[in-house]
């Protein structure tokens, strides 16, 4: 018990320098990441970028080939108890013993966890629409993510894994799914980490966005310095060019001509300096959705 | 049409290839090696029961392997529905050239053994039957194709055409007398009728799954699932996580006791309807303990496959992130599979109570508790049937339970090719009177390894606490007992030697091996 | 209160309520003494995170838009506080801004600009009566 008090002050997740191979493919590749406690953190990537094989470190299903993991300070696969009990995963697969009754599943869970409220638990049981006799095996796709989030959420686990919490899913699903997140993190104290390439559900949901690409975190920031940093310049020059002209600052350019567009991370006034230092005027600036953000840094 | 049915039959030919050629080899390598054995031993006998029973064996498994490759090569019927052809079409398409082509290699392959070997084994009617069997394995998959129904259909039909295949060799219960030289008008008949009614369901079922019907079975699959999900609804919560841990393994795993039951029914039923000898159940039922054991690879396939809905062997997320500790989820399987074998084994041996009080109560005792003079069957088959049964289950699950399909294979060839070499060994290359002393030193080498690699579990699994004192010392303390009542035993029997102390000792050990290699297994599992 | 988030223009979603409140305030749709949703409730009904929420309403309540009571919950201010009446300017100061900028790329001088405004206003004036009518 000494144990899980002294966790309470460490960070729900320190992952220092963890690389992580597939036969000749690097799934991850010296990703250091530090998550504080309070919040959600948005893991964006692409397919195979190595988000879930992320999440699976943390929860001890991999072992990591180099690098450490800790959650809340422990080493997941020395300490699986103390560990395992404080975090709510929901599996990308919605893996869940398919021949439970939902009601079952209820029981089987609580018994793992002190913390479980079975009052919560019916509550989105019936929030869900999701009957105590029905059988896991006959749930849709749907009704079987919202099973397997009821059960991530019952006992309000410190540390809350969503592996793709919504993708295939319709928008009425999505919505409860996001709603219950909000519902967790209304609680103080709570962390949650959520992978998804839904970027307009990460832009709604997330404090913080970490970006995964090729095995590497591309960058980590928080939503709002994103967008305040990230921005759309048009420069039109007053000669022909071949190739984007450097900007100090872009992070990707496309155009033609004398009209360059470029996706800047930098303050707008050294922007606005280094344009006129190479000639050129901005004749148009704009914001950007998460989306272009995150293309931009993965395709630039 | 014409160029329709070619497109089939070529694609069945494109897409089977390696396939069907690799199955050829496998169908035909067994019973050359076989015969060429014999034949190198000066034993082969064509008139002889065994040889005959083989030639039935073979027979059979060549349709299965070579009838299963073009199953494979043919593929999902389900994507040939979207070409416009006739239903018939389709079904002929699928059918008849597969026919033709299993035909053609059981023919084959019996001129090729009865050319090598001389062994004069008929080919007309086997090829016969091995091509209506394929028709009406087809049909019944498709009629019953991707229903619960399907297994046990095909199982029934199945065993009803091979026993009728194994009537052609014989004329009662007893082994086969002859060869299956002539197809008589009457067998032509019922080939002819199996055939054509296989293609005529096989016609519906695809004309039904066309139209994207499912079968209709859902009050019989009701009314099945009420029976088997006849389950106590939980009111209460589980005691602790390991109770209701438990709870849901046992509800999954707990297969070897019905298994069990249901041989022992099955058993009973076969001796009612065609035997009815006091004797015969009394062999029956003592050397049916002998199936303890095959069941237990049954049931440790089940017990070991710890991960997803699709039969991988890997442990699932849902299971893998469960908060218990690898000690905890070993200790958990270990019970399981203690549970399974005790089972199994207390069943059988109440069967065994009740059939020998049944044959006091009806008189037809022979004075004896074990049918010794009928079929040999002493005291020491018993504990070998207990410990046949432990070791099966248990030493498969540990092994499943890593997870691992290519360390599952690579022990699995190894443990039954292993022994293969010693005996090839001592076969052609020692004298007659070296190979007692070769063999000795061949088992003391495997009580050595087992001696051997029981320690390292037990010193790796204590190291990385996946076993506790109590369970490790429990372990050593039966370990121990083991041994010294095995030496007891052999002392008051057939005298006592150090090599057979240390055999049981190696015995001993890979009965305790699961203890620590379960929890090994499954971190390895686990955190991969 | 009727606020709606797009993530499609990259606004970040704490300023689209911002100026999304601002204009029910400015609107009248929103009066002095209007209570707020709780966070937590405008949260979940719109979908997004608390914490963004929090962010918005803190600076509304900067901008003197509206006030935090002790546990009462959040409401609009009276529209007449100086503070209320700085951010006023302070939001047409931008669009000034924005307007003069423009009209410096296309060519427009201040004066220019200036009679325009003048000529709009005329304009909107003789309007009003009108669509009195129509209502």
């Amino acid at each position: 018990m000494t144990e899980t008090t002294f966790a309470a002050s460490e960070p729900p997740v320190e992952v220092c320098h963890l690389t992580r191979r597939f036969g000749a493919t690097k799934a991850l590749d010296d990703v250091s990441l530090t998550v504080p406690r309070g919040g959600v953190l948005g893991l964006i990537g692409g397919n195979g970028a190595g988000k879930t094989t992320l999440i699976k470190h943390l929860l001890g299903l991999y072992r990591p080939q180099s690098g450490t993991v800790r959650v809340f300070g422990l080493d997941p696969i020395q300490h699986p108890i103390e560990t395992l009990s404080q975090i709510g995963y929901m599996s990308e697969d919605r893996d869940l013993p398919l021949w439970m009754r939902v009601g079952e599943l209820l029981r089987y869970c609580q018994a793992f966890y002190s913390r479980w409220d079975m009052r919560f638990a019916e509550e989105l049981r019936d929030a869900f629409d999701l009957g105590p006799q029905a059988r896991v095996k006959t749930l849709s796709r749907g009704q079987r993510a919202r099973a397997s989030l009821l059960v991530a959420l019952a006992y309000r686990p410190d540390l809350l894994l969503l592996d793709e919490p919504s993708a295939g899913l319709d928008p009425v699903v999505r919505r409860d799914i996001l709603g219950a997140i909000i519902r967790t993190i209304a609680d103080e104290g709570r962390t949650v980490i959520f992978s998804s390439h839904l970027l307009d559900e990460v832009e709604r949901v997330a404090d913080r966005i970490a970006i995964i690409h090729r095995g590497q975190i591309v960058l980590t920031a928080s939503l709002d310095e994103l967008k305040e940093t990230h921005r759309r310049v048009t420069l039109r020059f007053d000669r022909h060019f071949d190739r984007p002209p450097e900007l100090t600052g872009a992070i990707s350019a496309t155009g033609e001509d004398c009209e360059w567009t470029y996706v800047c991370s930098h303050d707008r006034e050294q922007i606005r300096i280094a344009a006129t230092a190479m000639g050129a005027t901005i004749v148009g600036e704009d914001r950007l959705t998460l989306d272009e953000i995150f293309v931009s840094h993965i395709q630039g | 049409m014409r160029s329709a049915s070619l497109a089939l039959t070529w694609e069945l030919l494109a897409s089977g290839g390696w396939k069907l050629l690799g199955a050829v080899l496998v169908a035909n390598a067994l019973p050359i090696l076989i015969l060429g054995a014999l034949r190198q031993e000066g034993v082969l006998d064509p008139q002889e029961q065994a040889i005959i029973s083989m030639h039935v064996v073979s027979t059979m498994i060549n349709g299965l392997v070579f009838g299963t490759a073009l199953a494979v090569a043919a593929g999902s019927v389900s994507r040939l529905y979207c070409y416009p052809i006739s239903s018939a079409l389709i079904t002929a398409g699928r059918m008849l050239p597969a026919q033709l082509l299993l035909f053609a290699e059981v023919a084959a392959s019996t001129l090729l053994l009865n050319w090598l070997f001389g062994v004069n084994w008929p080919i007309l009617g086997p090829a016969l039957f091995i091509v209506s069997g394929l028709a009406t394995f087809q049909a019944v998959a498709w009629l019953t194709g991707h229903s619960l129904w399907s297994l046990p259909a095909i199982l029934i039909v199945g065993g009803l055409q091979s026993v009728w295949f194994v009537f052609r060799y014989r004329t009662q219960f007893t082994g086969p007398a002859h060869e299956w030289l002539e197809v008589r008008p009457m067998e032509w008949l019922t080939l002819a009728v199996f055939t054509a009614g296989a293609y005529a369901v096989a016609l519906l079922a695809i004309q039904r799954d066309r139209r994207g019907e499912a079968l209709r079975t859902d009050t019989l699959k009701a009314w099945l699932e009420s029976l088997c999900e006849r389950r106590p609804a939980l009111k209460r919560g589980f005691p602790s996580p390991l109770a209701a841990h438990f709870w849901a393994e046992w509800h999954q795993k707990g297969v070897m006791p019905l298994i069990t039951a249901i041989g022992l029914c099955l058993g009973l039923g076969i001796w009612l309807l065609f035997v009815r000898q006091a004797d015969t159940l009394h062999v029956w039922v003592f050397k049916g303990g002998w199936f303890l054991p095959i069941t237990g690879f049954v049931g440790a396939l089940a017990i070991g496959g710890s991960g997803l809905p699709n039969g991988a062997i890997e442990m699932g997320p849902f299971l893998a992130t469960r908060p218990l500790s690898n000690a905890e989820l070993g200790r958990n399987l270990l019970q399981v599979v203690a549970r399974n074998v005790c089972g199994g084994v207390i069943l059988w041996l109440g069967a065994c109570t009740v059939v020998i009080v049944a044959l006091k109560l009806a008189g037809a005792d022979s004075g004896k508790i074990l049918p010794v003079e009928t079929s040999n069957f002493e005291w020491w088959q018993i504990p070998a049937i207990v410990f046949g049964s432990w070791w099966t289950t248990s030493l498969l699950t540990t092994l499943l339970s890593s997870g691992r399909s290519r360390f599952v294979v690579l022990v699995i060839i190894s443990v039954s090719l292993l022994p293969l070499i010693p005996t090839i060994l001592g076969r052609w290359m020692l004298s007659e009177g070296a190979r007692p002393g070769f063999r000795n030193a061949i088992g003391l080498l495997a009580s050595g390894v087992a001696i051997v690699t029981t320690i390292w579990a037990c010193r790796s699994a204590w190291q990385r606490r996946y076993i506790t004192g109590t369970s490790l010392l429990a372990a050593v303390a039966l370990a121990t007992t083991l041994t010294a009542a095995g030496g007891i035993v052999i002392h008051q029997t057939t005298g006592w030697t150090s090599t057979s102390q240390l055999i049981l000792t190696g015995l001993a050990a890979i009965t305790i091996l699961p203890v620590p290699g379960l929890p090994l297994m499954i971190a390895w599992n686990r955190h991969r | 209160m009727q606020i709606y988030i797009s993530t499609t223009d990259g606004v970040p979603i704490y300023a689209q309520i911002v100026n999304q409140v601002k204009y029910l305030v400015a609107s009248r749709r929103l009066k002095p003494g209007d209570e707020l949703p709780p966070i937590r409730v405008l949260a979940e009904r719109l979908v997004i995170n608390p914490n963004t929420v929090a962010r918005a309403y803190r600076e509304l309540e900067q901008a003197g838009l509206v006030e935090k009571r002790r546990t009462a919950g959040t409401f609009v201010s009276d529209q007449g506080s100086p503070l209320a009446r700085r951010e006023r300017f302070r939001i047409l100061g931008e669009r000034v801004d924005s307007l003069l900028a423009e009209a410096g790329q296309m060519g427009i001088s201040f004066d220019e600009l200036s009679k325009l405004i003048e000529q709009r206003h005329t304009a909107l004036q003789d309007l009003k009566p009108q669509r009195a009518d129509h209502d």
